[in-house]
């Protein structure tokens, strides 16, 4: 199977787990396509092809995927679109809500983010199914992290799911519960130790600083594309974990 | 010597209206009870009532906002579905029955209606038909719905310490089979007009005052502490049904709840009033704070209200830093009030 990750900065937890992940999953082939923050703003559709905008973007891209510089989606069995601005979405599970409301909240949520925008250039070019991942919850220092009720986190993304995702042939996946502090923080200890995502120039992986809150660590990744993995591929064997 | 000898000033049209500039005039109310920050404060009532929940926010008053918006809504859609207009969806409450109807059904001393209209497919809130800008999906929604308002109303009677309750209509429209009263005219903003159901009344003062005292007598019963404060709006009527003029309507469904307003005052050490609609209908303000249609009421003319109101408690003029009013903002503030839609139905109704 081949899977195509579209994203930002974030990505750089996945793809450092990956590296370690994948002689586990022999017949999944991830290929990644990112560079940090807003850059995939200048990602354009050509010819059925999402295509670099600029020489930046063309450069990172083929670094990251090992040699592709823009993608074909006849190549890919199935998308990722992780990070790009794309915070959680928290809907209150006590409080009821219309429908229509609901839609509304999930488009006000996600009409200004570079993950829609990509979403739907990607869905431009191809019927095939399209996960995404919103950036990590910030990582805090001085929340209770025996607090586990995460009940609005996951309501909103059922919500997210159900009012909009579902009917585009996608799928919003959550950060993995594990990670989950006080509802809506990641456990600090997933941040730190992250690396910045290498694209092949100055800068590129190397330690984020401790105060980052950001972006997460390996462990992240590897928690987080286990469930990925475990959603696209049910009937195999679980392989992950810590 | 006589008694007006040691009046002081403001006892004295002279003194304190034709020799002073409209703006410096002062000294309009004396509250009865102070607001502090902690007190938790909740509005409802007709369409001006919403300036008063806006006005708190912005100065740090801990305005009570039981029913809220989810999270990432837009404030502009959050408007739109009328979060954060009153303290609960309840649209707007615009006669004293109507509150005691919602005190009644909140409180579980009344079963609340099945009735739910039905126009094209969507569903409407018979008791807040323009809650939803396209109404709601199904029956069921509707009812989940206003259960779910009267659930925020109810929790916001149990946890205010003050309700500020603006007073709008005399005029209204009731179920006659049921005896249960709509906020609108069926027919008008959703629903359909049934002459053999849809009954009208022009209420009197006796029953504006009785639902009114009965109303908060009840909320009293949950919440012993909790304290009133009254308005009444100073927006004329969009249209009359009573076959007056619409001047003459306004002047006396005005006239009898600023009555009603003024005793309840007098009469209960745990309710005051506010003379928002004086400071906008007064000859002494000309009309300067209406809009060209002489209805709807100016952003100077709601500010100057609100400045009286704030220094009543001693409180300035100016809003937190952080709720500074923009021209967005300004926009967002700007009063729901579904009585407006009758102009736009009116010829189909009359």
């Amino acid at each position: 199977m081949n899977v195509c990750v579209i994203g930002n900065s974030h990505v750089g937890a996945l793809k450092k787990a990956w590296d370690e992940l994948a002689c586990d999953y022999p017949n999944v082939n991830l290929f990644f396509f990112a560079r940090g923050s807003n850059s995939l703003e200048y990602l354009n559709v050509k010819n059925g092809f999402l295509v670099p905008g600029n020489d930046k973007v063309k450069q990172a891209f083929i670094y990251t995927s090992g040699g592709r510089e823009s993608v074909d989606p006849k190549e890919y069995d199935v998308f990722l679109v992780y990070g790009l601005g794309l915070g959680g979405f928290f809907v209150g599970n006590d409080s009821f809500y219309s429908r229509s409301l609901l839609q509304q909240a999930c488009i006000d949520h996600l009409k200004k983010t570079l993950s829609l925008n990509v979403f739907k250039k990607l869905r431009s070019i191809t019927d095939k199914k399209i996960y995404v991942g919103h950036s990590p919850l910030p990582a805090a220092h001085k929340v209770d992290e025996s607090d586990c009720n995460n009940l609005d986190y996951f309501n909103g993304i059922e919500v997210l799911n159900s009012h909009f995702y579902e009917g585009l042939n996608s799928m919003i996946l959550p950060q993995p519960e594990k990670t989950l502090c006080s509802g809506r923080f990641t456990c600090r200890s997933y941040s730190s130790g992250s690396f910045t995502l290498d694209v092949g120039n100055k800068g590129g992986g190397e330690l984020h600083p401790e105060v980052d809150v950001k972006h997460m660590n390996k462990m992240f990744g590897r928690l987080w594309l286990v469930d990925f993995l475990s959603e696209l591929l049910p009937d195999q064997e679980f392989y992950g974990g810590e | 010597m006589n008694p007006y000898e040691k009046l002081p000033e403001k006892a004295f049209w002279k003194l304190s209206v034709s020799s002073k500039s409209m703006f410096d005039i002062e000294e309009l109310w004396s509250p009865k009870f102070k607001l502090s920050s902690k007190d938790k404060i909740s509005t409802y009532g007709s369409c001006f009532a919403q300036h008063i929940g806006f006005a708190l926010k912005s100065r740090g008053f801990d305005w009570l906002v039981a029913e809220k918006a989810p999270e990432r809504l837009s404030a502009e859609n959050a408007k739109k579905y009328n979060y954060g207009i009153f303290s609960a969806r309840t649209g707007n409450i615009y006669t004293t029955s109507l509150l005691k109807q919602w005190v009644e059904w909140s409180l579980g001393k009344v079963s609340v209606p099945e009735e739910v209209w039905e126009k094209d497919g969507r569903f409407f809130d018979p008791f807040r038909p323009a809650i939803e800008p396209d109404g709601f999906s199904s029956k069921e929604e509707v009812v989940k719905s206003r259960n779910e308002a009267l659930r925020c109303f109810e929790k916001t009677i149990l946890d205010s310490d003050v309700m500020v309750f603006t007073l709008g209509l005399t005029e209204s429209w009731f179920n006659s089979s049921f005896l249960y009263e709509y906020p609108m005219c069926p027919g008008t903003v959703a629903g359909r007009y049934n002459p053999s159901v849809h009954k009208f009344e022009s209420q009197s003062y006796e029953k504006a005052k009785k639902n009114l005292a009965l109303s908060l007598v009840m909320m009293r019963k949950v919440n012993p502490e909790l304290k009133f404060l009254l308005t009444v709006s100073p927006v004329p009527l969009t249209a009359s049904n009573s076959g007056d003029s619409v001047i003459v309507a306004t002047m006396h469904s005005k006239s009898i709840l600023r009555a009603v307003a003024g005793q309840l005052a007098k009469d209960k050490d745990y309710v005051d009033y506010f003379p928002s609609y004086e400071i906008i209908n007064s000859p002494c303000f000309k009309g300067v704070f209406f809009e060209p249609n002489l209805r709807g009421v100016n952003h100077v003319g709601v500010d100057f209200v609100m400045k009286h109101f704030f220094s009543g408690f001693g409180v300035g003029s100016e809003c937190k830093k952080s709720s500074l009013v923009g021209k967005s903002s300004r926009r967002n503030m700007e009063a729901v009030c579904e009585e407006e839609l009758l102009d736009a139905f009116g010829k189909e109704v009359l």
